[in-house]
C-alpha cells in the first residue's frame, strides 16, 4: 500500500485525469448516447488521485493549499451524493385546484431519492406573464397558496416556491384552463377544468377533445376575440382574454360565453370561467447550499494560499526578485 | 446597413474600436522605431491612445444602455464593446502598477485591435434583455468573468513577450524587458490570479443558472467550454508547478489557455442556440 499510494497521487495521473474529463466532457456533449460513465469515471479517477495526494503530501493538508484540496475533494463528493439524491421534473396546475403529485412527470431521478415530492401541497392561484414588443416573454407572476397561510407566494421563472427543499419554477408552458361544469339530468353538476395547449406557443391550436361521463365525445376550441399582440408590449392574464368557448357536440356547433349552458342529450354542460394552467419546472438537490459553501470556502483557500505570491506584484520593483 | 440611421452612441463605439486598433497599430511601430529608447518616451502616446479609446467606449456603452434600457450583456457588438472596455482598463491598471509590463503593450493591444475589428463588421442591431438576465448575481458572474479574461490577458501579453524572441528582431525589440525567465515567473502570477476569479466566476454563473434556469448546472455549451477552460488553466498550473517546465514551454500554455478562454467567451454563445444565451 505505501509503494502503490504514492502512484496513485502522482501528478502524472492527475493531469491525466484532466485530459479523460476534459475528452469525457466533450464526447458527452457532442454524444448524446454517450452516457455518465464519460465524466463520472474521470472525476472518480481524480476523485481518488486527490484524495491519495493529500494523504502522501504533507503540503497538501497545510493552510490555505490544504483547505482548498480539502473542499474539492468535498465538491465531488457532494456532486456524487447530489447525483444520487437529486430529482427533475415538471408539472402543470390549474389555477384554483391543487397541486397533485400523480401529475408529476419525472424527468430525472437518483436512485437514492424518496418520496417526499408526493407529500407536498399548495393550490394554484391566478398568474400574468409580461410580454415585451415581439411576443418575447418576460416576468412571470404565479400566485400559489400555501396551506395554513393567508398570503399568497409570488413565484416566477427567477423566484422558486420551495417546499422541503423541492424548488418550483414557473415556465414558458402555460396556457387557458375553461372551467366547464357538467350536470346530468336528475345528477349533481361536476366541475372541472378544460386543459387547452401551451399559449401563445400554440396560440392557432386552442383545442381540446373531452369525452363527458356518459361517453358522449365532446370537442372544444376556444376562439379568441382579440389577435396576439406582436409589436407591443402586453400582460397575459388568461381571465381577462376575451373569448368564446366552441363547442362540437351531437353533430351541433355552439358558441358559449361565460356563464353562458348548452343543453345535450340527458345533460347540461356550463361554460363557468376562462382561467389558466401554469407549468412547472421541479428541481430538487440536497447538496445545494452545501456545495456553494464549500466551493466559496475553497475559492477563499485558495486565494489565500496564492495571496502571498500575487500581493508582491503590487507594485513590482525593477530589479526585484519575481 | 444603413449607416446615416445609426444612433449617436454607435459611432462612440466605432470611435473607440477605431482608437483602440490605433493604439495597436502604434505600439508596434514605435516598439520598431525606437527599441532601446527610454520606456516613458515610447509608452505615453499609445498609452494615451488607448485611454481616449477606453473613455469613447464607455460613453458608447452608457448612451446605448440609456436607449435601449439594458447593459451590453447579448449581442456580439455589445459584448465586445464591453470587453474592449474591461480589458483595456486591466491591462492599463496593471501596467501602471507593474512598470516591466509597458513594453509588453504591443501583443496585448494587437488582441485588443483583433477584437476592435471584429466589432466593427459585426451587427450592431439593438437587442432584447431576457427576464432571467435581469438578476444581481448576473453581474457578479459578468465581472468576475472580466477580471479573470484581463488576469489571462495580461499573461499572455508577458508570453507573447517571450515567445517573440524567439526571432532576432523580436529579442530587439524586447531587448528592455527583463530576462524570460522573470516574465514567466510574473505571467503565472497573474494566471494563478485568473484561476481564482475563473472559479469565483463558475460559482456566480452557477448560482445565476439555478435561479434563471432552475438548474445549476447543464452542461450546455458556454458551461462545458468554461469547465474546459477550467480545466486547461488547471491542468497548465499543475504541469507548471510539477515539472521542470522552460518559459517559453510556460509560454505556449499560457496562450493555450487565453485561446480556450477567448473562444469560450467570443465563439461558444454566438454559435448556439442554448438556454445560456438567453432563450426562454
Amino acid at each position: 500500500m505505501k509503494r502503490f499510494l504514492p502512484r496513485l497521487a502522482s501528478n502524472r495521473l492527475m493531469i491525466a485525469g484532466f485530459a479523460l474529463l476534459a475528452a469525457g466532457t466533450l464526447v458527452s456533449y457532442n454524444r448524446q448516447d454517450a452516457g455518465a460513465a464519460a465524466v463520472v469515471l474521470p472525476l472518480a479517477l481524480l476523485a481518488v488521485n486527490l484524495a491519495a495526494a493529500i494523504a502522501v503530501r504533507p503540503a497538501l493538508r497545510r493552510g490555505g493549499l490544504g483547505l482548498f484540496h480539502a473542499c474539492l475533494l468535498g465538491l465531488l463528493l457532494l456532486a456524487g451524493w447530489g447525483r444520487l439524491t437529486h430529482l427533475d421534473g415538471r408539472v402543470e396546475v390549474t389555477e384554483g385546484t391543487s397541486f397533485d403529485a400523480q401529475q408529476v412527470q419525472v424527468t430525472a431521478q437518483g436512485p437514492w431519492h424518496g418520496t417526499g415530492w408526493q407529500r407536498l401541497a399548495f393550490r394554484q392561484g391566478p398568474w400574468e406573464v409580461d410580454y415585451a414588443p415581439g411576443v418575447r416573454r418576460a416576468h412571470t407572476r404565479s400566485q400559489t397558496w400555501l396551506p395554513g397561510e393567508t398570503a399568497p407566494r409570488m413565484v416566477g421563472d427567477d423566484s422558486p416556491l420551495v417546499l422541503d427543499g423541492y424548488r418550483f419554477y414557473t415556465t414558458h408552458n402555460k396556457g387557458f384552463a375553461p372551467i366547464l361544469s357538467w350536470q346530468a339530468d336528475g345528477g349533481e353538476p361536476v366541475l372541472g377544468a378544460l386543459h387547452l395547449p401551451s399559449y401563445p406557443l400554440f396560440d392557432y391550436q386552442q383545442e381540446n377533445s373531452w369525452t363527458a361521463p356518459d361517453g358522449a365525445p365532446l370537442r372544444f376550441w376556444l376562439r379568441l376575440e382579440r389577435p396576439l399582440p406582436e409589436d407591443a408590449a402586453w400582460t397575459l392574464r388568461p381571465q381577462e382574454v376575451p373569448a368564446v368557448l366552441v363547442v362540437e357536440a351531437e353533430g351541433q356547433r355552439r358558441e358559449l360565453r361565460a356563464g353562458e349552458s348548452v343543453k345535450l342529450r340527458g345533460a347540461m354542460l356550463r361554460y363557468e370561467r376562462l382561467a389558466g394552467w401554469m407549468g412547472y419546472k421541479i428541481f430538487y438537490d440536497p447538496t445545494l447550499v452545501p456545495m456553494l459553501v464549500v466551493s466559496l470556502l475553497g475559492i477563499a483557500a485558495l486565494g489565500w494560499h496564492i495571496w502571498g505570491r500575487t500581493a508582491r506584484l503590487l507594485p513590482l520593483r525593477e530589479g526585484a526578485a519575481a | 446597413m444603413n449607416f446615416a440611421a445609426q444612433p449617436p452612441d454607435y459611432w462612440w463605439l466605432c470611435g473607440g474600436a477605431l482608437a483602440i486598433g490605433g493604439a495597436a497599430l502604434l505600439a508596434w511601430l514605435r516598439l520598431a522605431a525606437l527599441a532601446g529608447a527610454p520606456a516613458s518616451r515610447t509608452a505615453v502616446p499609445v498609452a494615451l491612445l488607448l485611454d481616449i479609446g477606453i473613455a469613447a467606449l464607455a460613453i458608447g456603452i452608457a448612451l446605448r444602455w440609456a436607449r435601449i434600457g439594458h447593459g451590453p450583456f447579448l449581442s456580439m457588438f455589445e459584448v465586445l464593446a464591453s470587453s474592449l472596455v474591461s480589458l483595456g482598463l486591466a491591462w492599463r491598471i496593471a501596467a501602471s502598477r507593474v512598470a516591466m509590463l509597458a513594453d509588453g503593450t504591443p501583443i496585448a493591444l494587437s488582441l485588443l485591435g483583433v477584437m476592435a475589428a471584429w466589432m466593427l463588421t459585426v451587427n450592431p442591431a439593438d437587442t432584447h434583455l431576457p427576464a432571467t438576465y435581469e438578476m444581481s448575481v448576473m453581474w457578479f458572474h459578468i465581472l468576475l468573468g472580466k477580471v479573470f479574461l484581463g488576469c489571462a490577458l495580461v499573461a499572455t501579453g508577458l508570453a507573447g513577450v517571450v515567445l517573440g524572441r524567439l526571432g532576432a528582431r523580436g529579442r530587439r525589440w524586447f531587448a528592455r524587458m527583463p530576462a524570460d525567465a522573470r516574465l514567466d515567473a510574473l505571467a503565472w502570477r497573474f494566471m494563478l490570479a485568473a484561476l481564482v476569479f475563473e472559479s469565483l466566476m463558475l460559482v456566480a454563473g452557477a448560482v445565476w443558472a439555478q435561479d434563471a434556469w432552475g438548474r445549476y448546472w447543464a452542461w450546455d455549451p458556454l458551461e462545458t467550454w468554461a469547465f474546459i477552460t477550467w480545466l486547461a488553466l488547471v491542468a497548465a498550473v499543475h504541469a507548471r508547478l510539477t515539472w521542470r517546465v522552460t518559459p517559453r514551454q510556460g509560454a505556449l500554455m499560457i496562450v493555450g489557455v487565453f485561446v480556450i478562454a477567448f473562444l469560450t467567451f467570443f465563439g461558444v454563445p454566438f454559435v448556439t442556440l442554448a438556454p445560456h444565451k438567453g432563450a426562454v
